[in-house]
């Protein structure tokens, strides 16, 4: 297991190093420079620009010593918000993002593991085409349509809740998180579905029986574990998705999260800021695909034992 | 009073095509103690009627029309579930085929055998560990303690079937149902599991109900004996009447239908002195060790055929025989240049077979057949019969349209199949003309040889012997050179003239069948001899078995470790 | 055939030759599903809408009337206008094109790259495979959605990019797809037949690898469809898709949701044919998973 974990560690490595550089190519491949766009900047002032931020020297340099820089854990500063550096900002943003894509993803996996058990374990009648219907819904109801009708509706219409920011007024933190959660909970739900019934099917859930173990023991105790694996395995990508569907939840209620920074960093060409939370982003998706993978193969004994065995 | 007494039970499934019945009106009794054979083919309904008296049934699309199961005043087939929940597992309980499969792969053993204890005896789980120690020791698992943290994928397919018996003992059942209990497993482990369970019965007095497709393994432990086809009790009786006075013509067909008796024409084909058709001389393959998903890149290399030689003469029938692992498959695969062998040479009449690359070899090919397992996977779904022999016979040489009709249909014929069918797609067929499928489309090639890997091992009895008469009468009437291989020994005493059996690689003993089986010389052949159960249930019953251990001759020297637990 | 040769009389007629394929099977079964029926028609009205659009919308995409305004659906406007007067059913018709369109081609990127990478993959197998899909392993751990944008924002927002950008990011499911498909029948024994029968490595493949595949590519493709639609209008919203005044769902959508409150018929009715084209395709991927699936055919 350790083994296996570290070798994981050891490949993410190389991985991450590549994301690394590609970004940092395509950002300064990008037609333009950062400063390009602000119509008649004067040549002189343009060139003090360039020189300070070193955007004279040789691409082979700048790469040097962003990468040194990074290794330290300075992305630079921003060119769009003097004064800062990504690293402030990054900071200043996660924790509001994080917050957000936690409580998400207790919603995916709370409504999308209870609705997939629901639907599986009485196959075919209404309780599974209901839960099941309403899935496929999720799934086709994108978070920027879901999002506003929720607002709509309870926001607007019923004003039980507040219809933006984080933090400032209470409950406000329940329509972003519900409207980035279901999303996913529609895809745990249809996931949770699939590998509970090939579960159920197997023989050892008819061993389970013949020994007279109540139906709970046989669908918690012998069938879940197995049944959720496809579920562990969706959570790496689902993270990914989550941070992706935070820009939209963020622009949409007005967070202060990181990828509301992101998009806008991307449409003021602040690059500086764009390749740091492209790296940050993609450390975190690598981290939470990591975990995923672990996780797999520690509820799967078979994984778990051959890997120790041959260790 | 019987222990159970079942009466008229009828089971039906809905399907697309509407009502099916799987068990009509099947009545018996159950006394303590005694044992209940049920034989039957697929499809007979033999474990459609056991599932339904501890209501294993899915329902839908099972629905128990009729008939009540009384047990201990108990009518099983209406009870409630939660008295139902208390008779199973308890005071019955069942084993199911495939060890593999049943235990939770999920879980140690530990866990599952203390379940049953903990959920009907009540007990605490420090009392539960400790029986489910002393079960574990009874069924013959040494270091109990240790081997309750170890999960199902640990232990071989025979100390699986173990624990599930141990697991279903633990509760002091007053019945056992066992489901083809040992029909996964290999003969020599077959053999010592049904001791086990003779064993353990007559110690703690259970009555059992025991399902099986073998007439042999019914014969050497029922008291009494159900004959079942498609859902119908055919024949009912002590297993006395059922084996030497078999009152239906069923019975007597699947009696018959096992090949006990020799083959009836000896000779080989030709004198010893020619030339032979294939030379195989020093053979070996490995394999690099196949590795779990996350683990280590490849370091050993099992060697599944070891130095393997042998001489094949025109026209005669050679039988290959081994247990799951003895490298029997890979020796079929070799030959027909599908596995390269790691070392060793392969002369077909002095062509050199072994060197053959591209266009050449692709040649030859059509000269070696081959005929697989598992006719299911052995035919593309998505071609008809028709397209599938045309593409053998153009393969071989070009013909016209109505030349490749002819002879496709010809070859129909000459397989037992109505040529009407040459349209139909592989799934519209049963599993036995899916062989002759397969069959036909060797022949398209014109053979030599025709290599069989298990041809008749996924069928049923009756129809097993009726493949087997076939491939005989294509090496009497074509000439056929043909290797069989099976793990089965009344087929290879059927079908072979000559017999080679296989032991981990090697050869370990070859001769002329008759000679082989009447004077076994190797111990592994006669272990492997002494475990066929044989249907005559005198002489299954008072039979000694003998045990072949490895390391008791030399060749279990290289041995794969593919039986990687080390029981 | 009347001039039969006497020898051939058991020889089966010519209608013989052609009994229920599984792919007829299939077919019958996906006849048989309602709603996967229902998707494939609205799918087809919707992309017969979107080729004559140009011939049958009502207006210019456009024009704009300052002083109309936004007017609630009537029958000027069946479905209104937006806060330039511009008449949005024919906006939602001429962002079906783009939409529709993206969905279409990323995907063909998508399935031609995934079906080339898994197949080789698949049938090479040892070394080359393990390295192939290790790439593929590598690429799935990447922040696609981020690298697109990163994409959009450097290069601009330009309509073929964002097509190769989508199916460079879809075709690694289907790589995966494709890959252990084709394991899993290489190692058919009709496989080895084949071998044995002495057929070349291209016959094989031809006859019996691509047509044994294609039922889960198809249905992969079916779905993969509506996730490129989604990204296509995921982008848009964000405004780095589709630039005004072309228009597409995404960008509709993201216009109607600023305005949602005062002219709520703006969010809905983008959402609305979005939501529609979605389904259909879902239902008819899960319609044709169910037809084409051999599990399903067995009982």
């Amino acid at each position: 297991m350790f083994e296996f974990v570290l070798k994981r560690v050891l490949q993410a490595i190389p991985v991450l190093w590549i994301v690394i550089t590609v970004a940092f190519l395509f950002v300064h491949a990008a037609p333009g420079g950062p400063f390009s766009q602000e119509r008649a900047v004067p040549p002189e002032v343009l060139k003090a620009l360039n020189e300070r931020y070193k955007l004279d020297q040789p691409l082979l340099i700048q790469y040097s010593d962003y990468l040194r820089n990074l290794a330290r854990g300075d992305l630079g500063p921003s060119f769009k918000y003097p004064g800062r550096t990504v690293s402030e900002i990054i900071l200043a943003g996660m924790p509001v993002t994080f917050e957000l894509g936690f409580y998400a993803l207790l919603v995916a996996l709370a409504v999308g593991i209870g609705a997939g058990i629901l639907a599986a374990t009485r196959p075919n009648t209404m309780r599974d085409y209901l839960p099941m219907s309403l899935a496929m819904v999720g799934i086709c109801l994108p978070t920027y349509v879901l999002g506003p009708l929720l607002v709509l509706f309870f926001g607007i219409r019923l004003e039980w809740l507040p219809v933006s920011g984080w933090g400032y007024l209470p409950g406000d933190k329940i329509l972003p998180s519900m409207t980035l959660g279901l999303a996913y909970a529609a895809y745990v739900a249809r996931l949770c579905r699939g590998g509970m019934l090939e579960i159920l099917s197997q023989d050892f859930i008819r061993t389970a029986r013949a020994k007279g173990l109540p139906e709970t023991t046989v669908i918690y105790k012998h069938a879940l574990r197995g049944g959720l694996q496809p579920v562990v395995s969706f959570l790496g990508p689902a993270l990914a998705g989550l941070l992706g569907g935070s820009f939209v939840i963020e622009t949409l209620f007005q967070i202060p999260g990181l990828g509301r920074y992101y998009v806008q960093a991307a449409f003021n060409r602040d690059y500086t800021l764009v390749l740091g939370t492209t790296i940050f982003f993609s450390t975190l998706i690598l981290v939470f695909n990591l975990l995923a993978d672990i996780a797999t193969v520690w509820l799967n004994p078979r994984l778990r034992q051959e890997d120790g065995a041959r260790a | 009073m019987a222990l159970l007494s079942v009466k008229d039970l009828s089971v039906c499934f809905h399907t697309r095509l509407g009502l099916a019945r799987a068990v009509d009106r099947i009545s018996f009794d159950l006394e303590t103690g005694r044992t209940l054979g049920i034989v039957g083919e697929s499809g007979s309904g033999k474990t459609v009627t056991a599932h339904s008296l501890l209501g294993l049934l899915p329902s839908p699309p099972a629905r128990i029309e009729n008939g009540s199961a009384l047990f201990d005043g108990i009518d099983l087939l209406r009870a409630p579930e939660d008295v139902l929940r208390a008779v199973r597992g308890n005071r019955i309980s069942m084993i199911f085929q495939d060890p593999l499969s049943s235990l939770n792969p999920y879980l140690t053993i530990g866990t599952q055998l203390i379940e049953p204890l903990r959920v009907h005896g009540g007990l605490s789980r420090k009392a539960a560990t400790e029986r489910a120690m002393a079960g574990l020791d009874e069924v013959g698992i040494s270091h109990p303690a240790e081997r309750l943290h170890s999960y199902p994928h640990e232990f071989s397919g025979g100390m699986r079937q173990r624990v599930m018996i141990a697991m279903a003992l633990s509760t002091a059942p007053d019945i056992l149902i066992a489901d083809e209990p040992t029909t996964a497993l290999d003969v020599t482990i077959q053999a010592q599991i049904l001791d086990l369970i003779r064993h353990l019965q007559g110690r703690h007095g259970i009555a059992t109900i025991f399902i099986s497709h073998n007439l042999g393994v019914i014969a050497g432990i029922a008291d009494e004996v159900m004959v079942m086809r498609r859902g119908v009790c055919v024949e009912r009786g002590s297993a006395e009447d059922v084996f030497y006075r078999p009152a239906h013509v069923y019975t007597r067909q699947l009696l018959a239908s096992i090949p006990t008796r020799g083959k009836p024409t000896p000779p080989p084909a030709e004198s010893p002195d020619a030339a032979p058709l294939l030379k195989i001389d020093g053979i070996r393959v490995s394999y690099a060790q196949r590795k779990a998903p996350f683990g280590r890149r490849p370091t050993a290399r099992i060697r599944a055929v070891d130095d393997v030689s042998l001489e094949l003469h025109r026209g005669e029938i050679l039988g290959l025989v081994g247990e799951s692992g003895s490298g029997k498959s890979t020796m079929a695969r070799t030959l027909l240049r599908l596995v390269e062998p790691d070392s060793g040479s392969l002369t077909m009449e002095g062509v050199p077979l072994g060197s053959l690359r591209g266009s050449a070899l692709r040649a030859i090919r059509p000269r070696l057949q081959m005929i697989f397992q598992d006719p299911y996977s052995s035919l593309d779904p998505r071609m008809t019969v028709h397209e599938c022999l045309r593409e053998a016979l153009l393969q071989r040489a070009p013909a016209s349209r109505e030349q490749v009709l002819r002879e496709s249909t010809q070859l129909m014929l000459d397989v037992g199949l109505e040529p009407a069918q040459i349209g139909k797609y592989p799934h519209e067929f049963s599993g036995g003309q899916r062989q002759r499928i397969a069959i036909a489309r060797a022949l398209a090639m014109r053979p030599e040889l025709i290599v069989a890997d298990e041809p008749v091992s996924s069928l049923d009895v009756t129809v097993q012997a009726l493949i087997l008469d076939l491939l005989l009468e294509l090496n009497r009437r074509r000439g056929v050179t043909l290797i069989i291989i099976s793990h089965d020994l009344s087929v290879i005493r059927y079908v072979s003239d000559r017999t080679a059996v296989m032991y981990r690689g090697r050869i370990v003993e070859l001769g002329a069948t008759e000679d082989l089986f009447r004077e076994p010389k190797h111990g592994y052949t006669r272990a492997l001899l002494s475990a066929i159960p044989i249907p005559d249930p005198r002489v299954e019953r008072s039979r000694r078995r003998t045990f072949y251990a490895e390391g008791e001759q030399e060749a279990g020297k290289m041995a794969p470790s593919t039986q990687s637990p080390l029981f | 055939m009347p001039e039969q040769p006497a020898g051939v009389a058991a020889m089966p007629g010519r209608e013989a030759m052609h009994s229920p394929s599984l792919w007829r099977d299939a077919g019958l079964r996906l006849a048989r599903n309602r709603l996967a029926m229902i998707g494939l028609i609205v799918l087809a009205f919707m992309v017969v809408l979107a080729l004559l659009t140009p011939w049958i919308a009502p207006y210019s995409y456009e024009a704009q009337d300052l002083e109309l305004g936004p007017v609630a659906p009537a029958p000027a406007h069946w479905l209104g206008t937006d806060i330039f007067g511009r008449d949005l059913l024919t906006r939602i018709l001429y962002g079906s094109r783009v939409s529709l369109a993206v969905g279409f081609l990323a995907t063909a990127v998508a399935l031609t790259i995934g079906v080339l990478w898994g197949a080789c993959a698949g049938y090479i197998g040892g070394g080359a495979d393990a390295v192939m899909m290790r790439i593929v392993d590598i690429l799935y751990a990447l922040p696609f959605t981020i690298f697109i944008i990163l994409l959009m924002v450097v290069f601009g927002q330009n309509i073929l990019l964002l097509f190769f950008a989508i199916g460079a990011v879809e075709w690694l499911t289907m790589a995966r797809i494709v890959r252990g498909q084709v394991l899993s029948v290489r190692h058919q024994e009709y496989i080895e037949a084949a071998v044995t029968m002495g057929l070349s490595r291209w016959q094989i493949i031809r006859r019996h690898v691509i047509p044994n595949v294609l039922g889960p590519v198809i249905v992969y493709t079916t779905l993969t469809i509506p996730n490129v639609i989604l990204l296509e209008s995921f982008l848009s919203f964000l405004g780095l898709g589709v630039q005004p005044p072309a228009s597409s769902w995404g960008v509709l959508i993201a216009y109607g949701v600023e305005t949602m409150e005062e002219y709520p018929w703006l969010l809905f009715f983008p959402a609305a044919t979005l939501s529609l084209a979605l389904f259909s395709l879902n239902f008819l991927g899960d319609g044709l998973r169910d037809a084409l699936d051999p599990r399903a055919s067995k009982d």
